[in-house]
């Protein structure tokens, strides 16, 4: 796995999002909404790239008479993370190496 | 980029993982109606084949139920099994319920033993409740630790 830096999941939503979704099978638009305390135009943005970049799977179910939108990681935003994670922290540690 | 806005990312992680792990609780009847269900499974093991079939007919829409509840409650859903310290857990409470529900059968099949399936019933929702509330506080530290991927 080559650990270069994503710039997909770069922006820091976008990367709270994909660890959110890691965590977890599934999980509701109005949930992350309010997790990252942003506005729905800007949360649809960010899922709109990762959808495009086949990192996200949104699926609708009704719900109580209404439609729930759940979001998914795929295998490839999962394998997408773990590199942007670990050059992250290749960062880091070339930091704190270069410091000592 | 260097290395502190590296750090502040990593920081960034942290923050989603805690505000997920926040959110991870499941309402307090959750787990005692699992154990419920499950130990009722066990109670009815020894029971003729068709109060065992009705009994998993009012299970899987009672486990149906329950789904629904944990998801409109925490707005998210995640398998029993999923790695980490979750899946050890999961594991072992499936192992540990599966070994008392044999053994409450066998006790009342081979040794005419009739409240076997009983006592199974009460220690399957024992430790059913018990260890769901574990794996939800292993849920937990699993998100807090990062130990998602």
């Amino acid at each position: 796995m080559s650990a270069a830096l994503d710039p997909v999941i770069h922006a820091p939503n976008r990367l709270q999002i994909c660890c959110m979704l890691a965590g977890v099978d599934a999980i509701d638009f109005a949930t992350l909404r309010e997790a990252l305390d942003v506005s729905e135009s800007v949360l649809s943005k960010h899922l709109k790239l990762l959808e495009e970049a086949r990192y996200l799977k949104i699926s609708k179910t009704p719900s109580e008479g209404r439609v729930r939108t759940w979001l998914t990681l795929t295998g490839e935003g999962r394998r997408a993370l773990k590199g942007h994670l670990a050059a992250l922290k290749a960062l880091m540690a070339g930091a704190e190496g270069g410091a000592a | 980029m260097n290395d502190s806005e590296a750090g502040r990312m990593m920081a960034e992680v942290q923050a989603a993982n805690a505000e997920l792990a926040q959110r991870a609780r499941a309402p307090l009847w959750y787990h005692p109606a699992l154990g419920l269900l499950m130990g009722g499974f066990a109670a009815v093991a020894g029971q003729p084949t068709p109060v065992i079939l009705a009994y998993e007919a009012v299970m899987a829409v009672g486990l149906w139920l329950l789904v629904q509840a944990y998801k409109r409650r925490t707005g998210m859903w995640v398998s029993g099994y999923r790695k980490g310290r979750t899946r050890w857990v999961a594991i072992s409470l499936a192992t540990a319920c599966a070994a008392v529900t044999i053994l409450s059968l066998w006790l009342r099949r081979t040794h005419d033993v009739v409240w076997a399936p009983y006592v199974g019933g009460m220690v399957v929702f024992v430790l059913a409740t018990a260890g769901g509330l574990l794996w939800e506080a292993a849920f937990r530290r699993d998100l807090r630790d990062g130990d998602s991927l």
